[in-house]
């Protein structure tokens, strides 16, 4: 039947082999490049080394637990922001934001500045003899550092939960509890699965948190990339790296079947203007006050990065300075690379992503899971192995991109693939198929109906999936370091050589420039884009 | 093109399954240009997929679907030139309700002025002037309702399908719907093509009514042949109330069967169909077709029952009677109540032989038991013959 | 930083290099016509005690692998174009271990003409890989030979010791007061004082934590280093994954005391923090390698390269940067750092240690319980 379809839509199948011959040379090849990397000795060694046995337990434990504490926190977020009439609303969007942007060590050293053993915070403000190195300390950073990817994904779903089904719950008698359990929840449950994945994925590739924080608990991607730069041992990466995929594609399995068959079409064509019902006041604020609580630890701890910018030096002598400047004024070529490289990888993101939902979640074409599968393995990869497996797959015929500005471009894209997919995904979701089936009924094909009823539709997926991945690709040093090339270089290996040099105040200058050059850049785009919406209406 | 002998629309043998479901079987139907033709059946009938197979949104597994005489089997959704009114409406929420009706005119590259011209036309046409800049969602369920059928009906197709769209109005609305949209049809010459599970609504809407069941069409007609000339008793059941009488033919006299329904003998036209004595026939009566009296001893032996009444509801422009006639319970409507009071006690009913219906199919579909395949003549034979 | 604008002419020679810096990355690829015109300056490349090149190098560039500091790259990149008119691209990568993975990962169609920074031990597997190329300076025989590669492969250009970082604010407000004195060997880490407030690295995952380690099973024999290691665990807060993390956790004053190298603690001493680099007796070294890359395009020029770190000239501007012992006898040691010959060093056995680590390591991740 897939074949008849496609026989009858040509454009649908060059689409499709496109989409296809990307997916499998851009993420497939690495992945297949870096696994094959070792023999099977190597692999062996990972059932023998004791050690590693630990930091693979420990790795599936953190993400267990942050995943589970990112998915609450973000849900809170969410549910705060839409639902709720409360102020500051566009300050905690903010904060859902900002920690996206954690470049490579520095934010850690702002968590231990505030919170450690002689921590500005937790000694000398509240007295608190706190040890924020090992798990604990690490739960609470990875939890912070991972809620927005969650927040993104749920708080798109949420917005489109209509709530007129609450209302229907409530007339038939369902207490408010029962309705946000019965109906509400139920309703979100696509996009806490996706949150919940994109979180767990991140959690469980994420090197640059626990090499400070983590203390004496050791974590694969840790592990692996220490064996790579450490000891340049890459069998023994590749295997740590390939370890990770089992629980990467475990997690992806399980999120799969929970969302399941079931339908969430919310937005069908058929309009309410019901508002949400009114919650208790006393569950209002004291959400509100919850979310009041973390947005200031997080702006507590980037503010010692503004800080500590314009301090003589960091984390010491905090006496005002300019100095820091200096560095920002010679790495202009590298900041200018961050946005470029960020800005196109992300718009490339986004357009791929949207593609593949699409393919996978309307159209039966055979291969429907294939495709699920492949828009969302780079989130299962670590950055570091991403990046790898393109420094081996793209360095030499037929795709020889090392050095240049596309490769680094193309890594980015599919490092932020799987974050938009999931987003566009949930979103797609969402949107009863009849839409689309009247823009055709009216003679709209695919691609206008694309264009003009399901990106419209899909928008605040698709701005908030693009934000996502700009930030965090704008700060991104895993997936790179294998990549950039003196041309190419960028503003996180300008950050990270300084840090390495312990020049963490040029570091802080340099990293808190990036930052506000990502955010007035949003900001711009956000304004023309209400700006043409307005010229439009 | 627009050949009048030719049927506008034509449905070949088509079949569909969704798995291991059968949505269609074996489905023939012609739909005269023009006409007004529902398809009406209880809901998983396979009407809505017939529906969706003419849109084009799905392809039929086996058989054909013409319009005007064109193979449609492999042309997309957007090349049908068939709107659609979808029973959830399918606004698009982003778009206001200019937009929304303006966007198949946008897709045919129309050009402004036109498009301004007719999107007006529409909005006048369904009183939805002064709403042009709302979205969906600042509109009422009515006026969402006519925003749907605006933009279906703003392309200017000659066909107009219809997808229970009148099924989230209340009732009042509805009936003064229905006219609105038979009068516009008609008006326009448009050939409409209507899904409902409401008999009312089909008989009261249509030229000819197909009544499906599970996934198959078990009859085709006009209004007036499927109520008082059920082919079966699904269809004399579902289209309206029906008494339903199983008998053994007595004898058959120039047209006139003789059937003997237990202790009861009546007489009714074989409307052309041969049987012979000792045959199976199942007769159908309508409830107002029965008269209603006291008990008064008669003459006539045939068509007649003696009853008890053991049950009655009084619905104002008539009485519907429940009535024990022995083992058999008869549904009897009294037209006009004035003239009698509500009755109680023993009553005589009575019947015209003409207005008792012998089903046709029952006999046969005896006969075919076990065919899984019932070919229905399609309307067009039916209506020239 | 702000030591180094101090200087006239080398905050003149920086601001040069970083304007020159600027102008090749902003035009990217087209940036070869900036670097052709500055090279006719550099024609007189006849440099003393560098032999000339066999043959006169046909093109005027240099694709550079380094791990080492990029400020400093910057100043090297600018005295060796001064010296010999070659023109360095220069590409930075945070570790040897990086490098090495980059080579590594491009040897179908290698990017880089020569590997420098980094300890020599990143060299030898890739001198077994077969991906450098052989070459012997002629400067080596002025040269100790323990830095020379046997086999020709890589060549020692400097040196760095381990030391302790300790914070002096916190150790004279806490432990001197309790009459501790400040360490002057590995032992008085044992001092019950640095409970908890000592950091160092750990040997699974860093090269400078496993040399730590080598070292006490040299210094104090297999069974003494051993008990050693285990006392030493009883103070250990932790073991980072970097060498270097623990001078910054001890710098913001989170510990007492680390282990690190010493030229890394200098340099953050310099940017100003209570910090002192403290060179114990029977510290451990690492030796500073460079490589040819085998296959990339401009081998003379990589050749010339390795003759020209090895001048006595070239030694003295990267210990001044880099705050390294170069190999050369004849370079004075690096400012706030005994001289050579007065650190103890360990008798460290190269080969022994790489052969023990697996065990080594095995042993000490049982022991110490890190996970």
């Amino acid at each position: 039947m897939a074949i008849k379809k496609l026989k009858r839509e040509p454009v649908l199948f060059l689409v499709l082999a496109a989409v296809l011959a990307t997916a499998c040379v851009f993420v497939l090849w690495p992945v297949v490049k870096v696994v094959s990397y070792p023999g099977a000795a190597d692999y062996l060694q990972l059932l023998t080394n004791e050690r590693w046995m630990r930091a693979g337990l420990n790795s599936l434990f953190m993400t267990v637990l942050s995943t589970a504490s990112c998915t609450a926190l973000a849900f809170l977020f969410a549910y705060s922001i839409v639902r709720l009439d409360i102020p500051l609303k566009g300050f905690f969007r903010f904060i859902t934001l900002l920690p996206v942007v954690s470049p490579p060590f520095i934010v850690a050293l702002s968590y231990i500045l505030l919170f450690g053993r002689q921590g500005l915070v937790s000694k000398h403000l509240l007295h608190l003899n706190l040890d924020i190195y090992g798990w604990q300390g690490l739960w609470l950073v990875q939890t912070i550092t991972f809620f927005p990817y969650a927040f993104t994904v749920i708080h798109g779903v949420m917005q489109a939960a209509a709530a007129h089904l609450e209302h229907a719950a409530h007339n038939l008698g369902a207490s408010r509890w029962q309705a946000f359990r019965h109906v509400f929840l139920p309703l979100c449950r696509p996009g806490i699965a996706g949150g919940a994945l994109i979180a767990a994925m991140n959690v469980l590739a994420d090197f640059g948190n626990p090499m400070i924080i983590a203390g004496n608990f050791a974590l694969l991607p840790t592990e692996a990339y220490m064996q790579m730069s450490g000891w340049f041992d890459l069998s023994a990466a590749s295997v740590l790296s390939t370890a990770l995929l089992v629980p990467a594609l475990v997690l992806f399995l399980v999120n799969r079947l929970w969302v399941g068959k079931r339908s969430y079409v919310t937005v069908t064509g058929k309009e309410s203007s019901l508002k949400a019902y009114p919650a208790p006041p006393a569950l209002k604020w004291s959400l509100f006050a919850c979310c009041l609580f973390v947005s200031l630890f997080v702006l507590a701890v980037y503010g010692v990065l503004v800080y500590g910018a314009f301090a003589r030096t960091w984390g010491y002598d905090w006496s005002l300075t300019l100095q820091n400047m200096k560095y920002v004024t010679a790495k202009g070529s590298e900041l200018w690379n961050s946005i470029r490289f960020a800005a196109v990888s992300s718009l490339g993101a986004v357009a791929l992503a949207m593609l593949l939902a699409y393919l996978v979640q309307r159209k039966q074409v055979g291969i429907n899971r294939l495709l699920d599968v492949l828009a969302i393995l780079p989130g299962a990869v670590p950055g570091v192995f991403l990046g790898l497996g393109f420094a081996m797959a793209f360095n030499g015929p037929p795709f020889e991109l090392a050095g240049t500005s596309a490769i680094m471009v193309l890594a980015l894209l599919f490092w932020n693939l799987p974050t938009c997919y999931s987003a566009c995904l949930a979103g797609l979701q969402q949107i009863g198929r009849s839409l689309e089936e009247a823009s055709l009924n009216l003679g709209g094909g695919t691609l206008r109906t694309l264009r003009s009823v399901l990106l419209p539709l899909l928008r605040g997926p698709i701005l908030s999936g693009f934000t996502l991945s700009f930030l965090r690709s704008v700060t991104c040093l895993s997936v790179i370091i294998f990549l950039y090339s003196s041309s190419t270089s960028v503003g996180t290996i300008s950050i990270l050589s300084l840090v390495q040099s312990g020049v963490w105040g040029g570091a802080s200058a340099l990293t808190v420039t990036l930052i506000l050059i990502a955010f007035a850049l949003l900001a711009a785009s956000r304004l023309i884009l209400f700006a043409y919406d307005r010229r439009k209406s | 093109m627009n050949n009048a002998a030719q049927p506008h629309i034509r449905i070949d043998d088509v079949t569909k399954s969704f798995g291991a479901f059968s949505a269609l079987r074996s489905v023939t139907l012609d739909v005269p240009r023009g006409s007004f033709t529902t398809l009406l059946g209880p809901s998983g009938c396979g009407k809505t997929t017939l529906l969706r197979l003419l849109a084009g949104f799905d392809e039929p597994d086996s058989g054909s679907i013409r319009i005007d005489g064109a193979e449609m089997n492999g042309v997309p959704a957007f090349r049908r030139k068939t709107p659609l009114v979808f029973q959830d409406y399918a606004l698009f929420p982003h778009m206001t309700v200019q937009e929304n009706i303006a966007y198949g005119l946008k897709l045919q590259k129309a050009r402004k002025a036109e498009t301004a011209a007719r999107v007006g036309e529409m909005m006048d046409l369904f009183g939805l002037q002064g709403l042009e800049k709302r979205l969906p969602k600042q509109l009422s369920g009515g006026q969402q309702q006519r925003v749907a059928f605006a933009r279906a009906l703003v392309t200017g197709r000659d066909i107009l399908l219809m997808d229970e769209p009148l099924s989230n109005l209340d009732a009042k609305m509805r009936v003064e719907v229905r006219r609105e949209l038979r009068e516009l049809q008609r008006r326009a010459g448009i050939t409409a093509v209507f899904v409902t599970h409401d008999q009312d609504e089909a008989l009261s809407l249509s030229d000819y009514v197909a009544v499906f069941e599970k996934g198959r069409i078990r009859q085709a007609g006009t209004p007036w042949e499927v109520y008082y000339e059920p082919a079966n008793a699904f269809v004399a059941d579902f289209v309206g109330t029906a008494n339903l009488l199983a008998g053994i033919v007595e004898d058959v006299r120039d047209g006139v069967l003789l059937v003997r329904c237990r202790d009861v003998l009546l007489r009714a036209s074989s409307a052309g169909r041969t049987f012979r004595p000792g045959d199976r026939a199942t007769l159908m009566i309508r409830p107002e077709c029965l008269r209603i009296g006291a008990d008064e001893g008669d003459a006539e032996p045939e068509n007649r029952w003696m009853g008890a009444i053991s049950g009655s509801s009084f619905l104002g422009r008539q009485v519907r009677y429940e009535v024990q006639c022995g083992e058999t319970t008869l549904i009897v409507d009294d037209a006009d109540p004035s003239v009698t009071g509500v009755l109680d006690g023993t009553v005589r009913l009575s019947c015209a032989a003409d207005k008792i219906h012998v089903l046709s199919d029952e006999a046969d579909s005896e006969r075919k038991e076990g065919e899984t395949h019932e070919r229905i003549r399609p309307l067009s034979e039916r209506r020239l013959g | 930083m702000e030591w180094r604008w101090g200087k006239t002419r080398k905050g003149m020679i920086l601001a040069t290099a970083l304007a020159a810096t600027l102008t090749v990355t902003a035009c990217g690829q087209n940036g070869g016509s900036a670097g052709e015109a500055n090279s006719g300056s550099g024609s007189a490349q006849a440099e003393a005690g560098a032999e000339p090149s066999p043959s006169a190098p046909a093109s005027k560039k240099l694709v550079v692998y380094s791990a080492l500091n990029e400020d400093d790259v910057i100043q090297l990149k600018d005295q060796f174009k001064k010296d010999t008119g070659i023109e360095i691209e220069s590409l930075n990568l945070g570790s040897a271990g990086e490098a090495s993975t980059r080579v590594q990962a491009e040897k179908d169609a290698p990017k880089a003409d020569i590997l420098v920074g980094g300890s020599v031990e990143f060299y030898q597997p890739l001198a077994e890989q077969g991906l450098l190329e052989k070459y012997t300076s002629a400067n080596a025989s002025q040269i100790d030979a323990k830095f020379n590669d046997p086999n020709g492969y890589w060549q020692g250009w400097y040196m760095g010791v381990l030391g302790i970082v300790l914070n002096t604010e916190r150790f004279e407000k806490e432990l001197a007061p309790k009459g501790v004195q400040e360490p002057k060997t590995w032992d008085d880490l044992l001092d019950e004082s640095y409970k908890r407030q000592f950091i160092t690295s750990n040997p699974a995952t860093a090269g400078g934590g496993y040399i730590f380690v080598a070292d006490q099973l040299f210094r104090l024999g297999e069974q003494q280093g051993w008990e050693y290691l285990e006392k030493l665990n009883g103070n250990v807060h932790h073991y980072t994954q970097k060498a270097g993390d623990g001078i910054n956790l001890t710098a913001t004053g989170e510990f007492i005391a680390g282990m690190s190298w010493a030229h890394d603690i200098v340099k953050t001493m310099k940017q100003g923090y209570p910090i002192k680099a403290i060179v114990p007796e029977q510290t451990a070294f690492e030796i500073g390698g460079v490589g040819i890359v085998k296959g990339g395009a401009n081998v003379d020029n990589a050749k010339a390269f390795v003759d020209w770190l090895l001048t006595k000239e070239a030694g003295e501007l990267n210990t001044k940067l880099s705050n390294r012992y170069s190999v050369r006898a004849d370079v004075a040691p690096p400012e706030g750092m005994p001289k050579i010959e007065e650190i103890s060093l360990v008798e460290y056995d190269r080969e022994k240690a790489a052969a023990m680590k697996e065990e080594v390591v095995k042993r000490f991740v049982g022991m110490t319980g890190t996970n």
